[in-house]
Order: C-alpha cells, then sequence, then structure tokens
C-alpha cells in the first residue's frame, strides 16, 4: 500500500525520505490498523536509523515532534471519517446514488454525490456543500424541503427523509462534510508517475564505434534473442530512400550513379543530395499538414469566394519551406502558435511569421451555425485540439465537458487553455445568424509598408479634399455594362465611383443587385465623394427647380446625403434611407447666366452600392424646359450634355479650365498606382472575436459538460498542470506567445518526444510510440523508451534540426536493414510479428500522394516546382500536394487512395486495399494516359524488347526484368515498335504490387 | 502475422467495405479489443433506406395538421419564441392544404401526398422531433452523425462497421444524391472509422460508380491484362510471402474485374419491368429523377447494401443543395417537391412489400428540420428544429401509428420527443445493436453515434 505523496504528513515524508536516502531497509506495509499504518515507514526501521546515524538525530526529533501534533489531529479526523463511513455513505448511496452518481455516467442536475469533488463542485445549481455551513448548503435546504426548488429525494422517489437522517447530514456538514480520502469512484491521477511526464532523461550511451540508434534496438533484440536482420540491397536502399526524402523514385541515372559509387561515404552523399532537393519539403510538408488537418478549400459551394481559406496555400508553402530550409522545430512551433506577435516586437517583422498561423485559420468547426455562441466555442475547441494534439501528443479535447477519463488532464485544464484562443481571433466579427463565417485577411504589409501606404492615403485625401472644392465632369464612358445591351456608365478618370449609369432602353434592366427603371438615369457616390449633376445656366432669369431621387438598390447600402445648392448657397437637403426615395419641393430661384445649380448625391456610408435614380429638371419663366433625362438619353456621351454636367466632387466651381487640377489628378493616380495589390494572408492575430464577450484578453469560465449556458469559475489561462512544472507569472496580451515558448521549451517532457516520434514514425512506418498523436494512457507506450529519451534529447542538442534527425536515423544500420523475410527467417518473424523490435524494415505502400506523382514522373511529366494556389485538375501535371483539397469533397483521388481525411488530426494514414483503387488503376483517364506516354517512349527506345523492358522495369523499379518478366514480354508483345502492346504492358505494371510497395 | 481488430479492417476490406466488426470477431473468437458480439441482438431490419428530404421539409403542410394555426391566422405566437431564432419571422402562417384521414389507422395526411397517404397503415409518423442545430449545414451533420459542428461517423458507416455489407461485389453504403445535400461529403463520413465505411456517392444517375469500365480495351482485354498482373505480383509476393497485403492486394483486383461485371447491372433501373419504373414514376417527366433514385435504392438492397440514403435534390425544374428550403415561394415550390416524391416513395413502399423486403427494411422519411408555423415574408417558413416530423415505415416498425406531438401551433415538441440522438439509438436497436455498445476507440475516448445520449423509442417498435 503506498500513499500519494500529496496525502503524506510532512513529518512521515521527512522521515521517508532520510531512510531512503540512507539506505535502510525498504520500506514494508505495517500490518496493524494504528493510524501509522497508513504510511509505509516500520518504527523498528526509525529506530534502526536513529541508532545507525545519530548525527541526524537532531532533525528526527523535530520529525517526531511534527508527527505527535499530527496524530491528534489525525484521531478526530479518523473519528468523522467513521462517522462518515457509519451514517453518511449508507445514507448517500441509499437516497441518493440512483440519481447522483458519478457512475451512472449522466447523473441529474450534472450533480455527483460519491465523491467529495462531486459535492464540492456541485451541479447545474453550484456547490452542494458549504463544509461547517449547512444553512448555506444546497444538499441541506434540499433535503430540509426548505429550498423553493428543489426538494429532495423528490416526492415520487422516496420523498423526505427521516428527521434522524437528516439531523446526521447536518451534523456531518456542520463537523466539516469530512470524507475519507479513499472515497471510490475517482481513480487519484497519476500525473507524477505517467512515463510521458517525465523529463527526457539521459541513458548509457552507446559503445563507441556504435551507431547509438542501433545500439538501442538490438539490446532489445538480444534480449529476445532475436539477430537483426541483414542490410538491404542497394537497390532497394536508394529506391527506399528516395521515396521516404522526396516520395519520388529515383531516376535510373541516380541508381546507376549510386551503384557504381563503392566510397564508404557513398550513403551519405545519397542523403545530404536528397536533404537538398526542394522536393525533400513537398513530401515531409505533407507530413505535417494531416497533422494539422490541411484543405486548400471548405467547401465545393464556396470554393475560392469571400469566407473560404482563400490563402491557405500560403500556409502550405510556409510549412513546405520550413522543412526545406531546416527551420528548427522550436521556432517552427513559436511560429504558427504566435507568429503574429512575433513579427509585431520592433525589428522582428515578416511575412512569414503572420503566414505561418494560418495553421489555426484552416480550422475545422461547423462553419454556418446560427449560435454564435456556440460557433465560437467550436472554434476554439478545433484550436486547443490541434494545438494539444500536434504539439504535445496529448487529447486534451476530450475535457471540454468533463475531467479526461484516463489521463490527469482535468476541465480546468482545458478552460485554462482555452483562454489563450478565447482571446485571440481568426474572424474579424461573427455575421449574422443566417450567414456563414468569413475569415480575417490579413494584409502582409510590414510596419514600414503600412507607413508608407498611410502616408501615400493621406496625400491622396489630402489631393481629393482639394479635388473636391471643384467639380469635375466625367470623361470616361463604358457601354454594355456587365454585359447589358442598353446600359451605359460614364465615369471621371481612374475612379470607379462616382459615377452614373443609364439604362437607354424601355425596360427595366437587373444587374448585380442594382434594378434600373426604363431610361434611367443614376448616379453613385464613391465612398466619400459626392456625384453631382450640374447645371450651369445659359439664361438670366426666374427658374423652377424640380427633382426626385430614388434608391435603385434597395438591398445593400445605407441610403445617401444629398442637397441641393445655387452656387454655394444651400436650398435643400437632407437624408435618404436605403431602399426609399425623395421628392425634393420645387423650388423657384433667380439665376444669372453661368450660375450653377447643383445636386449633390453624397455618401451616407462607405457603401459601395448607393445607386441613386435622379430626375432633374428646370423650368424657366420662358422657354423649354431642360430635363435631365432627356438630354442625357438623347446625347449619350459625356461632354455632349450641356449645360447639365455629371460632375464627382462638391465644389462650386467647374473645373474644366483649371490647370492646376489636371496636376494634381495625375500625382493622384501615380500616388494610387505606387501602392500596388495588397497580399492577404489568413491566420490569427491577439485579442478576443470583436462583439462578443471575449473580445480584448480574457480568462474564460468552465463551461459545465461543454455548454456555454452553464458556466462555472473562471480559470486562469495556463498549461496543462500535469505536464508543467510551473504557471506563467504574467501574461502579456492573449499569453499565446508564452504558451509557445512553454511547448518550445526543451524543458517540456511531450514536445521533443512527440516529434521524433513522428520523424520516427515516416522512416519506420510506425512510431516508436504507435499513437502518435496519443502520449497518454490510451496511447500506446514507447517500444523504445531510452531510444525515445536519446532521440529527444539528440533533437534539442542539434538545435531541434530535424534534417540533423534524419541524417542520424537514415545512417542506422536499422534503418538500412532488408524487409524480406526469408523461409528460414519464419521463426524470428513470428517471434516479433509485429516488427515492434525492428528486427527488420517495414514494407510500406506508396501514399496517395506518391502513386500519382510517380506516375507522372515516369512519362517525364511532372511539374516539379513548388508553391503557389492549388490546381483543381488531377490531371495537371503538379505534383499532388498541389492538388486541390475540398475539406467536404471525399470522392477525390486522393481520398480513395487514404490520403489523409482533411477533416482530421491524422497521425497516421489509414492504410485500405479496396477494389475502388483497383478500379481507379484499371479505368481512370489518368492512369491510361499515363500508359500510352509510357509506352511511346518504350518504343522511342532502341534495341529488342528484351532491352526495352529492361529500360522499363529500370525506369519504374530500379531493376532489370527478370528471365520471367522477358519471357512474358514476349507473349504480349508481337512486334517491339507497337506502341499499344507496350500500353497494355505498361498499364499492368503500374497496377503491379512492385509499383506501389517500397521494400 | 497477427491482426487486433482494426488492421483486419483496414486491410481486408477488400470490395467496398463490406467487413463488418461482426464478420471480423466471428472469424477471431479471441479478439481481446472487444467482448462485443454483433449484431448484439435479433434485428428487425436488415437494411435501411433514407429518404432524406433536403432542406428541411414543413411538417405544419404535409403531416401534423394543425387547425389553431387557422383561427390564429395572421396573429402572432402567442408564447414568446425560443432565444435561438435564425431571423424573426412574423404571424403565424396557416397550412393552405387540406389533410384528411387514410387508412385503417385514420393517420391524418397533407392533400399534398396522396400516393404516400395510402401507406398510412404502414407506417409510423413521428411528430415529436427534436434537433438542436438552426442551420443546414450543422442540422444535416447531427441528423446524420450526431454531431453539429466536427466530423464524426455517420449512421450508414456505423451500420457498416457494426454489420458489414452483405454483397461484397458492390458498396456496402451507397448515397444516391444528384445534387450536392448541404456541406457533401462530411455527411456521409467514415470519419475516424476506417474509409471503406465511407458512403460510395452516387451523383450521376446515368454513371453512377466511377472508373467501371475502360473507354478502349474490352473485357477479355483486360482479363488478358489481369492474368499478366496475376502473374507478375505471384512473383513478387512469392519472395514476401510473409505479407498478407500483397495477397490481399491481388484479390481486390480480381474483386474489382467481377464489381465491373455486377456492379453496372446492379445500378441500372433499365433492366426492371415497365410496369415497376411505371410504379416509381419514371414514365413522368416530374417523378422520373427521385423515381430513379428510389428504384436503384430497391435494387441496392434487394442485393444486399446494408444503407442506402436517397437525397432529394434535383427535380425536372430545380436542383439545389436544400430542395426543400423553403423561405419564400412555399406554395409553388412545395407542392412541386411534393409531387417529385410522392409517387417515387408509394412505389418504393408498394414495391418492397409485394417482393417481401418491407417486413425488414428500414424505410425512414425526413429532413434536417421543420419549418416555422409562423410567416417568413408573405409565402415562406424558417427552419425549424423545435418540433417536426419524420416517418418511418417497415423493418421492425409498428405502422399505422402517430407517435408524440406538437404543440397547438406546431412549435415545440410536446409529448413524446424524440431527439435525433433517440432516432439512432431506434435505428440502431431496430438493426440488432445496442447504441451504447457500439463504440470506436479514438483520440482518446470511445466514441459513439449517440454520443452520451439516446433512448430507444420503443413504442414506435412492432
Amino acid at each position: 500500500m503506498d500513499v500519494p505523496r500529496s496525502q503524506a504528513l510532512p513529518g512521515i515524508a521527512l522521515l521517508r525520505w532520510l531512510c531512503q536516502v540512507h539506505d535502510c531497509s525498504p520500506p514494508k506495509p505495517y500490518l496493524t490498523t494504528h493510524p501509522w499504518a497508513r504510511y509505509p515507514v516500520r518504527t523498528a526501521t526509525i529506530l534502526s536509523c536513529l541508532k545507525t546515524y545519530p548525527v541526524i538525530r537532531c532533525i528526527l526529533l523535530l520529525a517526531l515532534a511534527l508527527i505527535l501534533l499530527q496524530t491528534c489531529a489525525q484521531a478526530e479526523d479518523a473519528a468523522r471519517e467513521a462517522f462518515f463511513e457509519n451514517k453518511i455513505r449508507p445514507l448517500l448511496a441509499e437516497k441518493c446514488y440512483a440519481c447522483h452518481s458519478a457512475a451512472l455516467g449522466k447523473s441529474k442536475g450534472d450533480l455527483t454525490l460519491d465523491t467529495q469533488a462531486g459535492w464540492l463542485q456541485g451541479g447545474e445549481h453550484g456547490p452542494a456543500i458549504v463544509a461547517g455551513q449547512p444553512e448555506k448548503s444546497l444538499l441541506i435546504q434540499a433535503v430540509r424541503y426548505s429550498h423553493a426548488e428543489l426538494k429532495m429525494p423528490p416526492p415520487g422517489k422516496g420523498g423526505k427523509l427521516a428527521d434522524k437522517e437528516i439531523a446526521s447530514l447536518e451534523q456531518w456538514v456542520r463537523e466539516g462534510a469530512i470524507a475519507p480520502k479513499a472515497v471510490p469512484g475517482k481513480e487519484p491521477v497519476e500525473a507524477s508517475s505517467w512515463w510521458a511526464f517525465q523529463p527526457v532523461r539521459q541513458h548509457p550511451t552507446a559503445p563507441p564505434g556504435m551507431h547509438p540508434i542501433d545500439a538501442y534496438l538490438n539490446k532489445k533484440l538480444e534480449a529476445k534473442h532475436l539477430t537483426p536482420f541483414p542490410q538491404a540491397d542497394k537497390r532497394t536502399l536508394l529506391r527506399r530512400i528516395t521515396y521516404d526524402l522526396t516520395g519520388l523514385p529515383p531516376t535510373a541515372d541516380e541508381m546507376s550513379a549510386y551503384l557504381a559509387d563503392t566510397s564508404p561515404t557513398a550513403w551519405t552523399k545519397v542523403i545530404d543530395r536528397l536533404l537538398a532537393s526542394p522536393q525533400y519539403g513537398v513530401r515531409w510538408g505533407r507530413h505535417w499538414l494531416d497533422v494539422v488537418r490541411y484543405a486548400d478549400s471548405l467547401d465545393e459551394r464556396s470554393y475560392d469566394k469571400d469566407g473560404d481559406i482563400l490563402d491557405a496555400w500560403r500556409y502550405r508553402d510556409w510549412v513546405v519551406n520550413a522543412f526545406n530550409r531546416d527551420l528548427p522545430y522550436d521556432q517552427f512551433i513559436t511560429q504558427q502558435l504566435a507568429g503574429d506577435i512575433l513579427a509585431n516586437a520592433p525589428g522582428q517583422w515578416s511575412k512569414d511569421k503572420l503566414i505561418a498561423t494560418g495553421m489555426y485559420a484552416i480550422g475545422n468547426w461547423g462553419n454556418g451555425d446560427a449560435d454564435k455562441e456556440k460557433l465560437h466555442t467550436d472554434i476554439v475547441d478545433d484550436q486547443v485540439d490541434v494545438t494539444s494534439r500536434a504539439f504535445l501528443g496529448l487529447t486534451v479535447a476530450c475535457a471540454r465537458c468533463h475531467d479526461h477519463k484516463f489521463d490527469p488532464i482535468s476541465t480546468r485544464d482545458y478552460y485554462a487553455l482555452s483562454g489563450f484562443f478565447f482571446s485571440s481571433h481568426i474572424l474579424d466579427k461573427f455575421q449574422s445568424k443566417g450567414e456563414g463565417e468569413k475569415l480575417m485577411r490579413i494584409p502582409l504589409l510590414s510596419p514600414d509598408d503600412k507607413k508608407r501606404n498611410e502616408a501615400i492615403q493621406k496625400r491622396v485625401q489630402e489631393i481629393d479634399q482639394q479635388l473636391g472644392q471643384t467639380l469635375r465632369p466625367f470623361t470616361e464612358h463604358q457601354l454594355h455594362i456587365a454585359g447589358h445591351q442598353g446600359l451605359i456608365g460614364w465615369r471621371g478618370l481612374g475612379a470607379e465611383n462616382p459615377s452614373l449609369t443609364m439604362n437607354l432602353t424601355d425596360k427595366p434592366i437587373t444587374f448585380s443587385t442594382i434594378k434600373l427603371q426604363p431610361r434611367a438615369v443614376a448616379v453613385h457616390p464613391g465612398t466619400k465623394n459626392a456625384a453631382t449633376i450640374v447645371w450651369k445656366s445659359p439664361l438670366g432669369g426666374k427658374i423652377t427647380i424640380r427633382a426626385k431621387l430614388l434608391d435603385a438598390d434597395p438591398n445593400c447600402g445605407n441610403g445617401i446625403d444629398w442637397h441641393l445648392r445655387q452656387g454655394s448657397q444651400v436650398l435643400h437637403e437632407g437624408l435618404m434611407d436605403n431602399g426609399s426615395n425623395v421628392v425634393i419641393p420645387e423650388k423657384k430661384v433667380t439665376v444669372q447666366k453661368d450660375d450653377l445649380i447643383l445636386l449633390v448625391v453624397g455618401p451616407r456610408g462607405e457603401y459601395s452600392c448607393d445607386t441613386t435614380e435622379v430626375e432633374f429638371n428646370i423650368q424657366p419663366e420662358q422657354g423649354p424646359a431642360f430635363d435631365l433625362r432627356e438630354t442625357l438619353q438623347k446625347e449619350k456621351l459625356p461632354g455632349k450634355t450641356q449645360p447639365w454636367f455629371i460632375c464627382s466632387g462638391t465644389g462650386s466651381k467647374l473645373s474644366h479650365d483649371d490647370a492646376a487640377f489636371a496636376k494634381l489628378s495625375d500625382e493622384r493616380n501615380k500616388l494610387n498606382q505606387s501602392q500596388g495589390p495588397t497580399e492577404f494572408t489568413q491566420g490569427m492575430m491577439e485579442g478576443g472575436i470583436a462583439g462578443t464577450t471575449y473580445a480584448g484578453y480574457h480568462d474564460a469560465r468552465i463551461h459545465k459538460r461543454g455548454s456555454y449556458n452553464r458556466l462555472g469559475d473562471v480559470v486562469a489561462r495556463g498549461f496543462p498542470t500535469a505536464v508543467a512544472q510551473s504557471q506563467p507569472a504574467s501574461l502579456p496580451g492573449s499569453g499565446r506567445l508564452e504558451l509557445a515558448r512553454w511547448i518550445a521549451s526543451p524543458a517540456n517532457p511531450l514536445t521533443a518526444r512527440v516529434m521524433v516520434n513522428r520523424l520516427w514514425q515516416h522512416h519506420f512506418t510506425e512510431g516508436l510510440v504507435r499513437t502518435p498523436n496519443n502520449f497518454g494512457k490510451l496511447g500506446t507506450p514507447p517500444t523504445h523508451p531510452e531510444l525515445l529519451d536519446y532521440l529527444a534529447a539528440e533533437f534539442i542538442r542539434q538545435g531541434w534540426s530535424i534534417k540533423a534527425m534524419h541524417r542520424l536515423i537514415l545512417t542506422s544500420q536499422a534503418y538500412q536493414r532488408t524487409s524480406m523475410v526469408s523461409p528460414d527467417q519464419q521463426k524470428a518473424l513470428q517471434a516479433d510479428a509485429e516488427n515492434l523490435l525492428l528486427a527488420r524494415q517495414h514494407r510500406r505502400r506508396l501514399s496517395a500522394e506518391e502513386l500519382r506523382d510517380t506516375l507522372l514522373f515516369v512519362t517525364g511529366e511532372l511539374d516539379s516546382s513548388l508553391g503557389g494556389k492549388s490546381v483543381r485538375d488531377l490531371m495537371s501535371p503538379r505534383r499532388t500536394l498541389y492538388v486541390t483539397t475540398i475539406r467536404s469533397d471525399r470522392t477525390t483521388f486522393q481520398a480513395q487512395f487514404d490520403a489523409a481525411d482533411p477533416t482530421a488530426i491524422v497521425e497516421k494514414r489509414t492504410e485500405a486495399t479496396v477494389a475502388p483503387q483497383s478500379l481507379w488503376l484499371l479505368n481512370n483517364p489518368l492512369v491510361l494516359e499515363r500508359a500510352r506516354r509510357l509506352a511511346t517512349l518504350v518504343a522511342q527506345q532502341p534495341g529488342t524488347a528484351d532491352a526495352r523492358m529492361h529500360w522499363l522495369t529500370n525506369r519504374l523499379f530500379g531493376r532489370p526484368a527478370t528471365t520471367q518478366e522477358l519471357s512474358l514480354v514476349k507473349s504480349i508483345v508481337t512486334h517491339a515498335d507497337k506502341a499499344d502492346e507496350w500500353e497494355m504492358l505498361c498499364q499492368v505494371l503500374f497496377c503491379s504490387n512492385e509499383f506501389i510497395y517500397v521494400d | 502475422m497477427e491482426w487486433n481488430r482494426r488492421q483486419m479492417l483496414a486491410s481486408f476490406a477488400n470490395g467496398f467495405g463490406m467487413l463488418g466488426l461482426a464478420h471480423v470477431l466471428g472469424q477471431q473468437a479471441s479478439a481481446s479489443e472487444s467482448t462485443i458480439t454483433l449484431p448484439h441482438h435479433s434485428p428487425k431490419a436488415k437494411r435501411v433506406i433514407f429518404l432524406f428530404m433536403s432542406g428541411g421539409p414543413s411538417h405544419v403542410d404535409l403531416f401534423d395538421p394543425k387547425p389553431k394555426l387557422a383561427e390564429y391566422s395572421g396573429k402572432p405566437l402567442p408564447f414568446d419564441k425560443p432565444k435561438l431564432e435564425r431571423t424573426k419571422t412574423g404571424n403565424l402562417l396557416p397550412s393552405p392544404y387540406e389533410f384528411k384521414k387514410h387508412g385503417q389507422c385514420g393517420t391524418e395526411v397533407s392533400q399534398l401526398f396522396p400516393e404516400v397517404a395510402k401507406h398510412v397503415d404502414d407506417i409510423c409518423v413521428i411528430r415529436s422531433m427534436v434537433a438542436d442545430n438552426i442551420n443546414h449545414n450543422g442540422a444535416c451533420l447531427q441528423m446524420n452523425t450526431g454531431e453539429q459542428a466536427f466530423s464524426r461517423p455517420s449512421l450508414g458507416s456505423w451500420l457498416l462497421y457494426g454489420l458489414g455489407s452483405e454483397n461484397q461485389n458492390l458498396p456496402g453504403y451507397v448515397v444516391i444524391s444528384p445534387s450536392q445535400p448541404a456541406q457533401g461529403a462530411p455527411l456521409w463520413s467514415s470519419s475516424f472509422l476506417p474509409a471503406s465505411h465511407q458512403g460510395t456517392l452516387v451523383s450521376d444517375l446515368n454513371k453512377p460508380i466511377m472508373n467501371l469500365s475502360h473507354p478502349r480495351y474490352s473485357m477479355e482485354q483486360q482479363r488478358h491484362q489481369l492474368d499478366w498482373l496475376k502473374q507478375m505480383n505471384e512473383a513478387h509476393a512469392a519472395q514476401r510471402a510473409d505479407d498478407s497485403r500483397l495477397n490481399a492486394r491481388i484479390a481486390a483486383f480480381e474483386l474489382a474485374f467481377r464489381m465491373q461485371r455486377e456492379a453496372p447491372e446492379a445500378f441500372d433501373v433499365q433492366k426492371e419491368s415497365k410496369a415497376t419504373q411505371q410504379l416509381y414514376g419514371l414514365d413522368h417527366k416530374s417523378t422520373e429523377i427521385f423515381g430513379k433514385q428510389c428504384l436503384m435504392a430497391r435494387r441496392l438492397v434487394e442485393r444486399g447494401v446494408r444503407m442506402v440514403q436517397v437525397y432529394h435534390t434535383q427535380t425536372s425544374k430545380r436542383s439545389s443543395c436544400q430542395l426543400w428550403d423553403q423561405h419564400s415561394s412555399l406554395m409553388q415550390e412545395l407542392p412541386l417537391n411534393c409531387q417529385a416524391t410522392d409517387q417515387p416513395i408509394a412505389g418504393l413502399l408498394t414495391d418492397l412489400k409485394a417482393r417481401g423486403l418491407l417486413k425488414d427494411t428500414l424505410v425512414i422519411w425526413g429532413g434536417e428540420f421543420g419549418r416555422t408555423p409562423t410567416a417568413e415574408g408573405k409565402n415562406g417558413r424558417e427552419h425549424h428544429p423545435f418540433g417536426f416530423t419524420m416517418w418511418m415505415a417497415g423493418g421492425g416498425i409498428k405502422g399505422g401509428q402517430v407517435h408524440g406531438a406538437t404543440d397547438d401551433f406546431g412549435w415545440h415538441s410536446v409529448k413524446d420527443k424524440v431527439h435525433v440522438h433517440d432516432l439512432h439509438a431506434t435505428i440502431l436497436h431496430l438493426m440488432g445493436i445496442q447504441h451504447e455498445k457500439l463504440t470506436y476507440r479514438y483520440g482518446g475516448r470511445d466514441y459513439r453515434l449517440t454520443d452520451v445520449f439516446g433512448n430507444v423509442v420503443q413504442q414506435i417498435i412492432a
């Protein structure tokens, strides 16, 4: 019987420590009922220690004194525990556990009464018991039937307790609601003893001259009396390593060069060559993308539209690039988790760091949920889940609703982590209930760029203001807008708006969200600048002004701000609401020749959908009326419509002959051009989502049973307590950078182990821990814990260099062993069927990406360029990494061949062998076309059918043809030049097991 | 080589995932990972046809008559609406459609379903359905997987995982949907279950399965290819005798070849008699598409496919991921949707019964939610998960009854509520599975279709 450390009394602990340090006899259980018997220290042992080590007698005396004091208190506790056992527990069990027991799985009102934690934490109504205060305890109020709602046990379920029973409960609560430590129902967590939470240990080093990996592996093999398998032949090795590092087969030239190289460095040369290849990042970046649920698009329906993960590809390229440049893994973590914070530090800005947080933008949560509060918790859940599984190999998300059942991860730990993410955002805001969310797009502008752009904008604004003083008539015109016959538009130079549109037909025209009535003339203000209709009086005398405004785009915008002027004198003014119209009261004024009458249609908000129909009519006392519509419909072109001028700006002077205007206008255009288009990325930024209760930086409350409707205690942001040695002292901002640094620290027991295990896994098919995302209790423990620790320590020592770890692993004998089991090795095979001890290598199947890439590679078609937006066409020659993955689409080639499911955090791909894969290889156009092309290449080779078959197997399998294959060719190919016969054979080779399995 | 359950399922599932847990456990009595045996009890249903009206059909216009709506027409709902409203709806909108009692049982059905109404004695109408999500994506996901936001295995995948398929030459779980419903594949995903348990999508009714034939080679030519392949693979495998995956792959090619022969036939509704085609409405433009889908479903379940999900996503006039989503044009679109599906569904029920298949084929009808009894605009209804109707027939269902009820206005489910989790628990129960015992360990916990919820609705079981 051992006692968890926390329960050992200090005095006893001191004694135990002393005895252990001084190698007294090992502690054994003491077989009496004496309270001391709870502690595994024998009185005799203590006495013998006293005799043997007189120098520490003083300390022991002090310890004994401590024990005496504690024993008195303990006797009292023992009596109370007995009271609990005799009176309270049977009562609770009989009357309460039918509804309130953790053993039920779900308990009424979320209250469990079989553990102390259960009643102290309480249920939906709060703590059931306040120790020492029966009056304040809900449980007592409920059993007394004095609570307004809670009457327990309910009348239908046994009814009110006997007075004596109630009195016992009252006494128990008054005396502190003591419960023995060992109330069943909850096993004590074993955080301190779980292997993965122990610091990475230094283990005995390898004997000199022996590769450390082989030393560790061989030790275990020897213990089982197993002999390591021999090294694979050179052809097999080159094919294996080339696929492993680049996802592609070796070329025939590379093969012959390697075969010819008999130097002792031949192998390391190959390693260096492949690690230096950019194709390495394509293969190894993909391994990481599996873990972070990478997709290029969320949904077929919103593919490449606003709201999609439009910039996911930048993150994908960042990952590929990080592997290629061997970005140290600690920085790899920190940049993904807190790149935005790093980038904002003075002098630290780089695009890359902002892009790295894309890991969180590509999250998987139910976009389109109307319940935005639930959605918010789902977004954070995705973030906690991917962070903990990808970096730490921990399944923290299990604790969203209740404490983890198997690992020492509590709901408090979960909400401590979730606070970091509630204090960060990947959305600018939530959309309305009926709409899907739109991921935030972050401009990739450095502080200098921003400063420069701001300066430009400021100057542009100044110019606009100056230009705004003048009225600039529109000069440009466009016919058939949006493809509509009879829809024309005018605008000023270089700006979309203000503008004018005109329907020249007798039918309404609908385009975008706009509907223009027959023969309508409409203007559109700019976001900051008005559209003004000017009448330059050709006469002097009295005139009557009539005007109407009508919103032609009622679905969008928020109305306009208008006024009518004579020169600078305002005649009428007002606001028009979106979707409405205004009849401007008739106005009679007297004008001089060349006076300006202006109808100014200005923006009321910064909308780009304020199209407004205008009617404007000026009736002189004598002579015909001037009608805007009539004139414009007749003349159609700007510059010909005098006395009407459609202008931008709100000034009082037409700018035709204003030389300063041209200069300013020119400067403005040049400034605008100098900015160039801004690039965006999607990722995470500091501060909770605007408009929610989390805007800013906040610790999260516990969501009882995962529901935002049942909030519990606030939990300070922090690290999982079972793993973390200490909690952050202070958290600037969201604290994500502190979280990242804690994860990426050499002291973190999980981080390095989890990553070296992933690297190992992709070289040996299986990790040393075969559940790479789960180093907890439900995972499998490492087959070689010492080796795992050695690799983790080495990883840290080598500055978290991933390429250094490749070199270490690839130079081991273990990696180079054969995967072939000869008949005389059957016994060895049976001794370790699952190959846990790695006496041999694993044979592996090509991944979906490798299969397709190889098909294109062997026909010489593969486009090996890196990066950029994904391509949707499977027939494209790009590497499969760059073929679009839509998260909702599981009918793709990639899915069929077991590529990672982009809705999941994939630690290891499944390997199903199913008939639809065979059908794909037998009938899919991509394969058929490759067979045709390869056959064409075969037919171009010189020599006999035999020679061509050698060429073919060298190209596909890295070896010459066998005699059996040569005779097969003879039976198929009637003439060496007949491409269609070769074509049938090429396809058979594509289908063969040798093509898709790597020994 | 020793195999655990997962490896077996992953590696030997040669067809479209025909091996279920039942099969594997049968072969490996000492499976240490699990002590369960499947089915857990004798099943009442062997296969499922789930007719999914994507978009949310309006219960108060179809199966849940509410005379009070006429009485309160144009008046506000006389109690507070729930906190979670998608958009503000207006006042109560009575159904313009007439309800009549049908069959021996007298179940009331709207005039929009005259043919389905003839089958009410075989149908149990559940008027007290409840779901949790108010938008299509979340609600469709919940109806199919039990979860609203994250990736989980679908009902069909769980069935296939638990029971396997009875035909090794056909996919065990087929989804027939001419247009993508809601977010698509997550609705029939196997998620963390082995990939071979995911639904196989048939979207092109004329070309149901991809890569099923070579554009140029004859079957004889392909046979030659397979013979050469076999020679090569056997030589390769001879030196690698320990690796059973290699033989599994050789077998997969042979199976693929057999499927090339058999699968087209299974999906080919032209093989049916004229009379049968007419029964499903294949002779009318308006009913042809859904009729084909239903007839295909029958041909598949007849051949041992475990679950067929038939999404109504296309009519002769419209194609939509949410065909039954009448925010407006309710009185135009709803009759068209009903007309497009009424004859095919009735035909399916008639045909299944005539062939003796109905007794162990569970037919389910419904969408992801219902629609508000209040008006959206003048001629529309909003999404409504708080109380709506689904129905089930065949496969152990006690027909000729109405189960549960909504309140007088069709708003809240008030009597014998059936949550989506309860529906799932009941479906699994009918298939011989105890929903609490069919679990899969993933990412640190044991998952099941019903999460920590679900009660079997005993009253609807015969």
